[in-house]
């Protein structure tokens, strides 16, 4: 009976499912991890709420108090905010775009049978086994003038060496390609077992009609991968936060800022300046702008995720 | 700012106590908190890893366990701010830089070391000997007239340069004043070997500010009208943007590509490798510089004072001190741990079996096997010499001690890197700074609407 109501109507049947009908009693099998998640994660979100509504900070001579919204209103008149959220939307969406381009080009090319290829297969991963704190270490270095190789091997063909972290537009660059090095491997693995499942008579049939290649991937491999590239899609922007260690180690943030992502200057506000307060209103607002990022994405796939079991 | 010299300080209120304590009954049994555990948090300071080597003649001595946990600088302030903040009795003692006092005074994090120097069962008059301290490094641990910790490191730059490239320059002096720093860094430079090393980074207090502020204050520069009475910031004034110009000059003319990213570890690495000609850093640092398995400069380097504007050389300066912690649950037992590792026998010990120099003892400035270990002179000066002479001249608040200076340094070394980028000329990114600073002051209620 429930396999056939999820058979039926997807998503809301599983609603229905679990919250009423027959099976009501089994709802007490979520208490554990309803009581993990209240306090791992709502009861500190809320904490994290009740503090951006106050003054509290460590270095003020006031005593802290309830100033609503104000920290709020503040954000929008600090140009430092303004900035980060602009280097945020570079850092995050730029990397993962070049990641999902190149993760499926890397993809496609592990999927093809070629010689070699196996140990090649385990060459592409090896960024996913690197700590991102490392990560920025490695590349701090190969983009140092007087360390890295990267300057050697552009004077080689002629380019002038820049000095890639003195300048906020390079540095931003040197950040993405970092990130891109160390998380396209994972996209590529992702793209690539998702692939190892599609059903080889659909290739086969391209083939008999006389589809090139390319036609194969655009109109058999794109769109059965589509799924799969959402929720890569959704992992990669909620990981992408995960650049933080990476400005760390490469820039602290600089030069003058123009590294600075939300999240690293909610770090300082709140590590560096103990303005908890302040440091808790950015974070939250950075919470809703990502949430209101996400949500149409993990619309869209859940919608298309209920389309598939109606189809079934 | 006051301008106070650092061996200038007095301070009578450790006469007072100084006295009071000879006359105490100096037996402390040791094993009387035998069993218990001490947890201290700090970062890798010289001083901290001699100290470490000798935990086990503490811990035999007293029956107390020491454990330490060391991370970097930042990461070190910011776990013991976080620890302190939420009360958490992890950490029974800390380190603190003195710029960094005030706040952990303010807050009540850690109890007045003052507190425990009339308890006889635990406090030896003779072991702690305050007056023997350097009376800045002391300064610096104590806020608003209560000592509050006891200094381990005393922190001030010196210049430092390669004898023979100077030699072959035909320059016979280190330079005095920054013209003559802006003119023998032009002599000596070249595209293979830049004339200096600054540090850019990190933008704030621990990195480009250090040394910054000896340009600012050189110049005659101040960051506040009167401080502390009243603190409208004045960091754009003539002599700022001056002090400015000079910084960003030798960084961009006279320095190696990519120095608005250096931390002091790659100004280090580039005097002791031999990658420059000269830097201006800590004179703590000159044991790793001539550090005999990796220096390159050994046997070549000079040592002096740094030039100075129109209101004279204003080296930099702090001190590093060790706190009890006010949610310790056994302070007695750290007080007692703290009188031993800050004594004059451990330092002297600490200075033999590690690199360690930055002492804030007098008496172990004068003790001959330091002075045999580190008199270094090949030639260009001795640096004890230069390490006491800048310690005389430095300022004692060469950061001001107040809560929200953290802030206020971030800010200033944010505009320091903008006019060193080019981003912004040095006027305007010093204009921009003045403004927000006042805000910073604002909001933190020390400066009216």
């Amino acid at each position: 009976m429930a396999d056939a109501l999820t058979a039926q109507s997807g998503v809301p049947a599983i609603r229905g499912r679990v919250w009423g009908g027959p099976t009501a009693g089994y709802r007490r099998f979520l208490a554990p991890a309803l009581v993990i998640v209240t306090g791992l994660t709502i009861l500190p979100i809320l904490f994290t709420v009740a503090l951006s509504l106050t003054s509290l900070s460590y270095t003020s001579t006031r005593p802290t108090r309830f100033v609503g919204l104000g920290n709020y209103a503040q954000l929008f008149q600090d140009e430092r905010f303004v900035a980060s959220l602009w280097q945020s939307a570079i850092l995050i969406f730029g990397p993962v775009i070049v990641q999902m381009i190149l993760g499926f080009l890397l993809a496609l090319v592990m999927n093809e049978r070629l010689p070699g290829l196996g140990w090649l297969r385990v060459i592409f991963i090896v960024p996913m086994f690197f700590p991102p704190i490392v990560m920025g270490l490695m590349w701090k270095v190969l983009f140092t003038p007087q360390l890295g190789g990267i300057n050697y091997y552009l004077g080689l063909v002629g380019i002038e060496s820049p000095a890639w972290l003195a300048d906020p537009t390079l540095a931003l660059a040197a950040i993405v390609i970092a990130a891109v090095w160390g998380w396209t491997p994972f996209v590529a693995v992702m793209f690539y077992t998702a692939m190892q499942t599609f059903p080889g008579e659909l290739y086969e049939a391209a083939r008999i009609d006389g589809a090139s290649w390319t036609q194969r991937v655009r109109y058999v491999t794109l769109p059965l991968l589509k799924n799969t590239a959402l929720v890569v899609l959704i992992f990669r922007i909620m990981e992408a936060l995960a650049i933080f260690p990476i400005i760390f180690v490469m820039t602290s943030g600089g030069p003058a800022g123009g590294t600075e992502t939300v999240n690293y200057y909610a770090f300082v506000a709140g590590f560096n300046f103990l303005k908890v307060g302040y440091a808790s209103a950015i974070i939250l607002s950075f919470l809703v702008l990502l949430v209101a990022i996400l949500a149409p994405a993990t619309n869209i796939l859940l919608r298309s995720l209920a389309l598939e079991g109606e189809r079934r | 700012m006051m301008n106070r010299s650092v061996l200038g300080v007095a301070l009578a209120g450790l006469l007072s106590w100084s006295s009071a304590a000879m006359a105490q009954d100096s037996a402390v049994d040791m094993r009387q908190f035998e069993g218990t555990t001490l947890d201290i948090l700090y970062f890798d300071i010289s001083f901290i890893p001699g100290l470490k080597k000798l935990f086990p003649e503490f811990e035999e001595k007293t029956g107390i366990k020491i454990n330490i946990e060391t991370l970097s600088e930042q990461a070190a302030r910011q776990k013991a701010q976080l620890e302190l903040s939420t009360r958490s009795t992890a950490f029974d003692i800390v380190g603190v830089q003195s710029g960094n006092l005030p706040l952990y005074a303010q807050n009540g994090w850690v109890t007045p070391v003052e507190s425990f120097f009339d308890n006889a069962s635990i406090s030896d008059p003779e072991k702690r000997n305050i007056e023997d301290f350097i009376p800045s490094t002391l300064q610096g641990m104590a806020s608003g007239g209560t000592q509050y910790c006891l200094p381990f490191f005393a922190a001030t730059v010196i210049y430092y340069y390669q004898i023979d490239k100077f030699k072959e320059a035909g320059i016979t002096a280190p330079p005095q004043t920054f013209e003559e720093l802006l003119s023998v860094s032009a002599k000596v430079n070249s595209d293979a070997l830049p004339a200096i090393a600054l540090r850019g980074s990190p933008a704030s207090t621990a990195g480009n500010i250090w040394i910054f502020n000896l340009f600012f204050y050189g110049e005659g520069a101040k960051y506040f009208a009167d401080f502390p009475n009243e603190l409208t910031p004045q960091v754009n004034s003539p002599e700022a943007i001056k002090a400015l110009e000079t910084f960003i000059a030798l960084k961009n003319e006279y320095g190696p590509e990519g120095g608005v990213n250096f931390v002091f570890d790659d100004v280090v690495t580039a005097m002791q490798q031999g990658n420059v000609v000269s830097v201006i850093d800590g004179a703590p640092l000159a044991g790793r510089i001539l550090d005999p398995e990796q220096s390159k400069v050994s046997g070549n380097l000079g040592f002096a004072v740094v030039p100075g504007g129109p209101a004279g050389p204003k080296p930099s300066f702090a001190s590093h001190g060790l706190c009890v912690s006010a949610y310790s649950d056994t302070p007695e037992a750290a007080y007692l741990f703290l009188e031993w590792a800050l004594s004059a026998e451990t330092m002297v010990k600490v200075s033999q079996n590690s690199a360690y120099l930055a002492t804030t003892r007098t008496s172990v400035w004068s003790n001959p096997l330091f002075k045999e270990k580190y008199n270094f002179d090949f030639g260009g000066g001795e640096f004890l010499t230069a390490y006491r002479d800048s310690l005389n001249v430095a300022p004692a608040d060469y950061y001001p001690p107040f809560a929200a200076w953290g802030i206020v340094s971030d800010r200033m070394g944010q505009a320091v890197q903008e006019a060193e980028i080019g981003s912004k000329s040095a006027e305007q990114a010093l204009n921009d700074a003045n403004a927000d600073i006042a805000q910073i002051l604002r909001d933190e209620g020390l400066l009216s609407e």
